[in-house]
């Protein structure tokens, strides 16, 4: 198997806080990899230090074979990414958002369009191409973000909680749309808080606590491990049943963006 | 309506924006920092007593008999003591006249030819001053100073029972370096409002639209993609130089249309000045963004940046006026340069070379701001 994306004693600290902390990890091509985690346990720093949206304190990422920090212009090249928040901008229309975004991979002209329309198809937004993002719902703003991310064919997509506050209609179109890129042979990594979610779509998955990964296997191989029938339990006996962010838990967010840890 | 708690909710609400004011070091430092810089700033803009003195005024003798002599040795003497005026020669007007366009003199006195001729012969000695109309405060101290000193002169010269016999008169003409433009307040202010619209308007308008692309989210969107940070702030600035322009053109459209301003300078050069003060302010613009967590407290830095350039730039009143201190820290603010090559260009009607020296300051204010800017920048976004 080749790796796609290889982390060696990965750090990232805030204010002197490693909201991640010595992280090895290796995803391999064409694999679709689950990361999942109590809030505050490092996954979205993680996934920005390998989108190169944040330089690393400590270690060494590759990502479809380029340093993160060294080659960070090329691995922009070959990934794309959906975060929790939507890259959208309100007062440009579906097409021009697409454009805008496209351009910015170097792609113009007709063979841009030709792109453009087969996103907008993909995710049924066709007919929707010249209004406005901010008369979009939710959904159809969230489909229209995740092929954003595919507008220059990436051939590693990192999803950070792309179904997060989707109706089941649009979290099922999201996951059938993981699930047939990753079919075509796209790498993909995931967070989610959904078990139900990364049983169904991953092909392995590693559970982060504390900046750390403190297991990762096969969603089989977890629950033979610990024992247990279901994610959940997996991931409760793994990370604890305590609440996060309580008086005990002091786990500090850190840098000027919100929303790292 | 229950009142008590119509209260209790007020003071909730009100107490938790007070808290988030505390927590915040760079709005609390804001907050300190703005009245001080306001009060300390009106306190000395506004002595108490006349500030506009050592105005500098350019003599030019085109006659050199004894009355002329004499009368300017005595002008000289009365200004320095005085130290209303410092005074300084030139050989021919057009040197002083380009002094004047560039702005090492305010006002220039010139002998005419036949003054000492006509004096002797009891008749009226002319003498001509030419006055710098972009800024009329200054033109008036100058026209009054040069008033009385003629006057004292006159006076003085006839009781000392010098030699030379003063017994006609002086007669002092008084016109505007551009003939037929008069001394005209708006006309001294529009070029600074241009300038100050035009830069502060790009520089908070690229901090604001930085910081919100980055609290939306759709600057990862951008910074993700394969192009370089340099692009990514070229692009946001060039937008906001292009709505600056856009806002100036309307500015001078109206100040010219409603108020009668002229503009007796190439627009070429006009826009040459304010594209590159944009250039200095975007800069600074962008270090304030890569400073501040978010929109407000960007917002907040600038505006404590605004301020004292707004009144320390000349702008408003003539840096002549300001404390010798203020004027220091008015020649280490780039809209200070700006706003004296546009009122040159507009007001004076000065060409390029007269304002090299502004242009010079404002390309090495965009270099050295926009060179620190690119890494601050690229700092902040990924740390």
């Amino acid at each position: 198997m080749i790796a796609d994306i290889e982390v060696k004693g990965l750090v990232k600290y805030f204010n002197g806080f490693p909201a991640v902390n010595h992280i090895d990890l290796t995803v391999y091509k064409g694999e679709l990899f689950g990361l999942l985690g109590p809030n505050g346990a490092g996954k979205t720093t993680l996934l920005r230090m390998l989108t190169t949206l944040l330089r690393p304190s400590e270690g060494q990422a590759s990502v479809g074979g380029y340093d993160v920090v060294k080659e960070a212009s090329r691995v922009r090249t070959v990934i794309g990414a959906v975060s929790d928040k939507l890259i959208m901008y309100n007062l440009l229309s579906a097409r021009e958002n697409l454009r805008f975004f496209g351009r910015l991979y170097g792609l113009k002209g007709d063979f841009l369009e030709k792109r453009i329309d087969e996103l907008l198809e993909l995710v049924e937004l066709l007919s929707w191409q010249d209004k406005l993002v901010g008369t979009f719902s939710t959904g159809m703003r969230q489909r229209l973000n995740v092929v954003r991310a595919m507008i220059q064919n990436p051939s590693i997509l990192f999803l950070d909680e792309p179904t997060i506050g989707l109706d089941p209609q649009s979290q099922r179109f999201v996951k059938d749309l993981a699930k047939e890129l990753n079919q075509r042979g796209m790498t993909i990594v995931l967070t989610t808080h959904d078990m139900e979610e990364a049983d169904e779509l991953c092909q392995r998955i590693g559970i982060m606590d504390k900046g750390k990964i403190i297991a990762c296997d096969t969603s089989s191989g977890l629950k033979r491990q610990k024992g247990v029938e279901t994610l959940e339990e997996v991931f409760l006996s793994s990370t604890g049943r305590g609440l996060r962010d309580s008086a005990n838990e002091k786990i500090p967010t850190g840098g000027r963006f919100r929303g790292f840890a | 309506m229950n009142l008590t708690r119509e209260v209790f909710n007020t003071l909730t609400i009100a107490g938790k924006d007070l808290r988030e004011l505390y927590r915040s070091k760079i709005r609390l430092f804001s907050l300190i920092i703005m009245p001080l810089l306001l009060m300390t700033i009106f306190g000395y803009m506004f002595p108490s007593g006349n500030a506009l003195n050592h105005i500098s005024v350019g003599i030019v003798q085109l006659d050199h008999g004894d009355e002329a002599r004499a009368v300017t040795g005595k002008v000289i003497q009365m200004a320095t003591s005085s130290g209303a005026l410092d005074i300084s020669n030139f050989a021919g007007i057009e040197q002083a006249k380009e002094a004047l366009i560039e702005g090492r003199v305010k006002g220039i006195l010139i002998v005419e030819p036949g003054f000492s001729e006509n004096i002797a012969l009891g008749g009226r000695g002319s003498m001509r001053l030419i006055l710098d109309q972009s800024s009329p405060t200054i033109t008036m101290a100058v026209s009054s100073s040069v008033a009385a000193i003629l006057g004292a002169v006159s006076a003085q010269i006839a009781d000392q029972g010098s030699q030379v016999q003063m017994t006609g008169a002086i007669s002092l003409e008084q016109e505007s370096i551009v003939p037929g433009a008069a001394s005209n307040n708006f006309e001294f202010m529009a070029p600074g409002f241009l300038a100050m619209m035009v830069m502060m308007g790009g520089m908070g308008g690229l901090a604001s639209t930085i910081s919100r692309e980055r609290e939306l989210g759709t600057l990862d969107g951008m910074m993700m993609s394969p192009i370089s940070r340099f692009s990514v702030i070229f692009g946001k600035a060039l937008s906001q130089t292009v709505r600056g322009l856009f806002q100036g053109l309307i500015m001078i459209g109206l100040t010219m249309i409603l108020f009668g301003v002229k503009i007796y300078g190439s627009p070429i050069l006009m826009l040459l000045v304010l594209l590159l003060g944009v250039l200095g302010f975007v800069g600074i613009g962008i270090i304030a963004t890569s400073i501040a967590a978010e929109q407000e407290s960007a917002t907040m830095i600038l505006m404590m940046m605004q301020i004292p350039m707004m009144f320390l730039s000349g702008m408003l009143y003539p840096l002549e006026q300001l404390p010798g201190w203020m004027q220091i820290i008015a020649k280490c603010i780039p809209l200070t340069y700006a706003i004296s090559a546009l009122r040159k260009v507009m007001v004076l009607g000065a060409p390029l070379a007269a304002i090299s020296g502004e242009i010079s300051i404002l390309i090495a204010i965009a270099v050295v701001t926009i060179g620190l800017a690119i890494p601050l920048f690229e700092r902040a976004t990924t740390k």
